[in-house]
């Protein structure tokens, strides 16, 4: 059974949820205390999957709550159930918190958010690799971004347009955006895949506050994990997005799913940021064995960890709340097979896009992943399309 | 309406040598005759051409504006710098001529009122200020003007002087918006901040609200479907034909249906919800009076109940970090006052206080501070003091706090006119006073003292 603690101020707040989810009570084992310092003590006489915190508490609010959550019991899924209104209160949880929800929210959108985050437990078998993503505040991004953000934000009129292609052409950046963007917080009716969409929902001030918090730009240390290569990573994974994109604008597909492939290529290979920031010298070791073994990647992370970089990708994005096909294109991007589609979608477009990439990036120093999945495209009836997909991959020389 | 100080006293007043009464001719054939009559002997002239050199330099060469009219207030001379004024070449152009051949009607005809009722009682207009357009400009004046008395007693005409006062006044009228404005940022920037806390207050509750309602709806298909059961096996009852599956499916039902655990939640789900919503339409209520448009004038007020509204609204200000006690004098007589300023005075208060404690619950986590806030009736004073148990304000500081600007919070935090507006608005606006108490370490109370009888406002002031 599901450990779940509910955390608020307000004894009236627990009893309603209490109340509201009792015909999950055979399923989930629900606590309720009334303020931060009651929830760590219960946690620490029990592991909890699940807590559901308001935001400000005497004494000890939220973001603080979830800070020590996150660094107690790191493998917990920290969600935020909160009445604030201000933009400025969500900025504070952008760190330690993996979801946010708005009071009042309906019965079924927090029942929802919670049975999604136990499926998603279920996708990661590694309790290790578990922990590692959890605790995860921010990707890390190339000193370039940065400063190329901060120095189109320092001008007197920054151009929202300039600052989405900074944002879209870092991985880190645009999964945190994501994650503000689709949280509840921000009502928005329907969830956002672009990231120039996300930066005009957000506003440059939120954008500038949140390039300004240290909890975003963590800086990658190359030295941490040598043979891995960011830079390579970032041009591999815009040059995926965009091929996806083109993939999809061929099959005539409408602009949601151009941008959702889009995002889900920029972001297939994110579970590889986290382990190599993560895990360093045994990630070293794993790109290591891939060259000397000609394996792939994936296949030797799934040999020493159990795991693949898709599985701890979408964990990840899967806890930040992003859109669900977003979570399962990067799941699957290896074994597209595994998806109920049948006919052309985003995890074929991010698989095909991977693989022809891979083809044409010499550079890159990652064993290429496992071929086409020709069996899946051919029962798709897509198989014959490859040739044009490929011929597309030719046709933009710069982005590699 | 501009202030007019009226003295009167003889030696104040202007007489020229002896006129002969007025004649019924042009007022040009009269002059002509009064200084016919006047340059009588060589003396005379001699003493006359002295003194009318003195008058013509001093009025030539006085940026002022100086005048003389007759009894039906026509110009009879005039300086330079009024000609100029007036739009005329030469001064002689304007003799013969009334305000009416310059001004714009209403302005000439308020300056006839004012000059004949001058002119009819002898009673000099000093300082007042005055709006003079002409065709080419707006001018601000400040004219003085006295009557002529004849030889015989009676009074001729009359001499202003009218200074330019635009520069001043446009300043002093620069000063007034910039204050007003700044009451309305502070009024608007606190709105915005109260906004998002009353957002907070309201969600909370419709949180619970909401679940309880749903919980209920989703019980009663349980209950109904118990209840028919019984109603199925009562009638087997009457019919005494009960069987054992009758029997036997009303307590499936009734254990399926969790009774007791709804026996119990029910009433108190609704019961929490009953109170949710009441406390929902307390806060929209208390905003409604907090935001109290604050019409032109003031009104009477229960002070009482307007600090119970405004503690209500910045609930969401202070209850983090301290319990709010009311102690409010239930005979408290009505105050005239400004509401919504009064009302945005002890917002600014509680929220100050709020701050200072909020700086001790965070060294001392865990605590909460209180603030006081007590209404009571001093004599011919309604006194507010707000009481709290923060950090109290430093010796360096407190000369300081009441200027515009001044804060000691950081940015986002305080932007150092909450004290500037209560200063503005209990003493400039009501004749009040503003007074404070402080102890390092144990707290300050603000007091604010406002008269039950306000003297009514001086006539004047600005327009
Ligand atoms: N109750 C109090 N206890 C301690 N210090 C106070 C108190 N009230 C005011 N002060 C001091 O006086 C300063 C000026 O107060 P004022 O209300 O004018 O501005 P502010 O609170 O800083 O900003 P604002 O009210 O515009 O948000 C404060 O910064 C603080 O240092
Ligand atoms: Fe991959
Ligand atoms: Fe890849
Ligand atoms: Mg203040």
């Amino acid at each position: 059974m599901k450990t779940l603690l509910f955390v608020d101020d307000d004894p009236k707040v627990l009893q309603g949820l209490q109340r509201q989810l009792r015909t999950m009570r055979n399923e989930w084992n629900m606590n309720f205390v009334e303020g931060g310092p009651q929830a760590l003590a219960f946690m620490a006489r029990q592991p909890v999957d699940v807590i559901v915190t308001d935001m400000m508490m005497p004494g000890m609010d939220g973001s603080q709550l979830l800070s020590e959550v996150s660094r107690r019991h790191p493998q917990t899924v920290r969600i935020v159930l909160s009445g604030q209104a201000e933009r400025e209160a969500v900025l504070r949880l952008v760190g330690p918190a993996h979801q946010y929800l708005s009071k009042p929210c309906e019965a079924d959108e927090l029942r929802n958010a919670i049975i999604r985050t136990f499926s998603l437990c279920d996708l990661l078998g590694n309790e290790h690799l578990k922990n590692l993503t959890a605790r995860i505040k921010s990707l890390p991004t190339l000193p370039s971004a940065q400063t190329r953000l901060t120095g189109e934000l320092q001008k007197d009129a920054p151009s929202l347009e300039r600052i989405s292609e900074i944002v879209a052409r870092d991985i880190g950046l645009t999964a945190k955006i994501m994650q503000l963007v689709n949280s509840a917080f921000f009502g928005l009716p329907r969830q956002i895949s672009d990231p120039q969409e996300a930066v005009a929902y957000l506003g440059l001030t939120t954008v500038r506050a949140l390039a300004l918090s240290a909890e975003i730009f963590s800086q990658f240390d190359p030295r941490l994990c040598q043979l891995f290569s960011l830079d390579i990573l970032e041009r591999h994974s815009w040059a995926t997005g965009l091929l996806a994109r083109r993939m999809a604008h061929l099959e005539r597909q409408n602009n949601q799913m151009m941008d959702q492939c889009f995002l889900a290529g920029l972001l297939h290979d994110v579970g590889q940021l986290v382990l190599a920031t993560g895990l360093h010298e045994e990630y070293s070791q794993v790109i290591l064995q891939a060259r000397q073994k000609k394996q792939p990647v994936c296949q030797v992370e799934q040999e020493l960890f159990g795991a693949s970089h898709a599985d701890v990708g979408a964990y990840l994005l899967g806890l930040w709340g992003l859109p669900n096909v977003i979570v399962e294109a990067v799941a699957w991007h290896h074994q597209p097979s595994r998806s109920v589609a049948a006919q052309f979608s985003q995890v074929m477009a991010v698989h095909v896009a991977d693989v022809l990439i891979h083809e044409r990036q010499q550079v890159y120093t990652e064993a290429p992943p496992p071929g086409l999945a020709m069996a899946y495209l051919e029962k798709t009836g897509l198989a014959g399309r490859i040739e044009t997909w490929r011929a597309a991959s030719l046709e933009n020389d710069e982005v590699y | 309406m501009e202030k007019i100080q009226v003295i009167d006293d003889e030696a104040s007043r202007l007489t020229l040598p002896k006129v002969p009464p007025r004649q019924e001719a042009g007022q040009q054939a009269a002059t002509a005759k009064v200084q016919k009559e006047l340059i009588g002997t060589a003396e005379n002239r001699l003493w006359l051409m002295h003194e009318n050199n003195l008058l013509q330099v001093l009025m030539d060469n006085l940026p002022d504006f100086i005048y003389f009219k007759d009894v039906h207030s026509r110009f009879t001379r005039i300086n330079k710098a009024h000609a100029r004024h007036l739009g005329l070449q030469q001064p002689e152009a304007a003799i013969g001529k009334s305000d009416a051949d310059f001004f714009p009607m209403r302005l000439a005809r308020q300056k006839l009122v004012d000059e004949q009722c001058l002119l009819a009682t002898g009673k000099p207009i000093l300082g007042l200020i005055e709006k003079s357009d002409t065709a080419g400009e707006t001018k601000w004046l400040s004219s003085t003007k006295v009557p002529i008395y004849a030889a015989d007693g009676k009074i001729s005409g009359l001499v202003g002087i009218s200074r330019d006062i635009t520069a001043a006044k446009e300043a002093e009228m620069e000063r007034q918006a910039m204050e007003a404005q700044l009451r309305q940022a502070q009024k608007l920037e606190s709105i915005g901040q109260l906004a998002a806390g009353i957002a907070h207050e309201i969600n909370t509750p419709t949180q619970y609200v909401g679940d309880n309602t749903r919980f209920v709806k989703d019980s009663f298909p349980a209950i109904m479907q118990v209840l028919k059961s019984h109603e199925d096996l009562l009638a087997a009852v009457k019919n005494q034909a009960v069987t054992p599956e009758l029997i036997a499916r009303s307590e499936v039902l009734i254990k399926e249906s969790d009774l007791e655990y709804l026996y119990v939640q029910i009433p108190t789900a609704l019961g929490e919800t009953l109170e949710g919503v009441e406390r929902v339409s307390k806060i929209v209520r208390a905003m409604k009076e907090f935001s109290h448009p604050g019409g032109k004038g003031k009104s009477l007020a229960d002070l009482n109940k307007a600090i119970e509204s405004t503690a209500t609204v910045a609930r969401n200000e202070w209850k983090y970090v301290a319990d709010l006690k009311l102690e409010l004098e239930p005979e408290l007589p009505l105050v005239p006052c400004f509401l919504g300023e009064f009302n945005q005075c002890v917002l600014n208060l509680i929220v100050n206080a709020a701050h200072a404690i909020g700086d001790v619950v965070k060294k001392n986590p865990g605590t909460k501070g209180l603030i006081t806030v007590q209404t009571r009736r001093d004599g011919d004073h309604v006194e507010v003091r707000v009481t709290d148990t923060g950090t109290g304000i430093p010796e360096s500081v407190r000369p300081k706090i009441f200027e515009p600007f001044f804060t000691t919070k950081d940015v986002g935090q305080g932007t150092g006119q909450g004290l500037t507006v209560v200063y503005a608005n209990v003493v400039k606006k009501h004749g009040g006073t503003v007074t404070f108490e402080t102890e390092l370490g144990r707290g300050t109370t603000f007091i604010l003292r406002l008269p039950l009888h306000p003297p009514p406002p001086a006539k004047g002031g600005e327009g």
